[in-house]
């Protein structure tokens, strides 16, 4: 019974054992929060954190996330790691819509989640990449530390943990 | 240490002016923008030493006049460099391309024409180098806004 004493509250002992009681829903998101594949991508100087944390010392291999994808398709999240320009957007919208769904956006730093340093007397800069995308997780800081992005991942997993699939309701009291 | 004299560039430009400018050697302030092409010639040539690289090529903005800024470097001694000035009115707005002297002018100056406005005459391929190709106007003019830009406020 090692594999029900790992899962500890994730699955149900089975008298007689030889069986592993869980939800689909739990299985389907423990699976897609173990198992994100990140898309190549970066913009500027957020982006040499993210490959920091990609690269052995902090390793976010560790967490679920494999290889970067270098095409959309084989990618469902993507870290936009810097600033946006208005040259950029329709790219990176045209980047997301062609990811795997369900797909998932961390904003990274200042510049992604705002406009940053660049808020005011900037032609070129867009004002948070939310503008453009669907975000699901922002981290402040300019850069912010690898720590600061392997917390974001953990936020993620927690949110895709809590997901309910498609046609059900939303768990009594707490937010879907 | 080797640079460019101030006498040598002085021999070379009788009517422009000839100064000391701070740590990037000599600057050479031409009057008009159509001696630029000539300048830059006899700065190719000059006999102590060929300024054959074009290092840096921008515009800025000064009254009724973009200024056109050079810094040419000699490929056979990194120490020998000048500045080259050259004022374009605001009215005009145009100038010499350079494409025929410095290969690396072609896409200076795009960025130049992208961000001032500024036509360059005679040049193969002037285009918006930076910018999506629909942009309205040229950011670093400093009349410059759009409905996107926002002040920051108190300044």
């Amino acid at each position: 019974m090692a594999v029900v004493e790992n899962l500890v509250g994730m699955t149900e002992k089975f008298p007689g054992g030889g069986l592993l009681l869980t939800t689909a829903e739990f299985f389907i998101n423990w699976g897609r929060k173990n198992s994100l594949w990140p898309l190549t991508f970066g913009l500027s100087c957020c982006a040499f954190e993210m490959f920091s944390t990609g690269a052995p010392r902090y390793d976010w291999a560790r967490l679920g996330n494999e290889v970067l994808r270098a095409t959309p398709r084989q990618a469902d999240m993507m870290v936009v790691a810097g600033t946006v320009c208005w040259k950029m957007a329709p790219r990176i919208q045209r980047l997301y819509e062609q990811m795997a769904e369900p797909r998932y956006v961390i904003a990274m730093g200042a510049c992604a989640t705002s406009g940053g340093p660049f808020y005011y007397d900037s032609y070129g800069t867009v004002r948070g990449v939310d503008q453009l995308i669907p975000v699901d997780i922002y981290i402040p800081g300019c850069p912010p530390k690898p720590e600061a992005l392997l917390h974001g991942i953990l936020e993620l997993e927690k949110k895709i943990a809590a997901e309910r699939l498609p046609g059900r309701r939303p768990k009594g009291g707490q937010a879907a | 240490m080797s640079t460019v004299s101030l006498e040598s560039l002085r021999q070379a430009f009788p009517q422009a002016a000839v100064e000391e400018a701070g740590g990037f050697g000599p600057a050479v302030i031409l009057t008009s923008v159509q001696e630029l092409p000539a300048a830059v010639q006899r700065l190719q040539a000059l006999k102590s030493q060929a300024l054959d690289v074009c290092e840096d090529y921008t515009a800025l903005e000064e009254g009724d006049n973009y200024i056109l800024v050079l810094h040419l470097v000699a490929s056979a001694d990194v120490t020998a460099r000048v500045t080259l000035k050259a004022p374009v009115a605001k009215a005009t707005a145009e100038a010499p391309s350079l494409t025929p002297w410095y290969g690396i002018a072609n896409w200076y100056e795009r960025e130049v024409f992208d961000m001032y406005g500024i036509r360059f005459v005679g040049h193969p391929d002037l285009r918006r180098i930076l910018l999506p190709e629909d942009w309205v106007g040229h950011p670093l003019r400093k009349d410059y806004s759009d409905d996107k830009l926002l002040k920051r406020p108190g300044a």
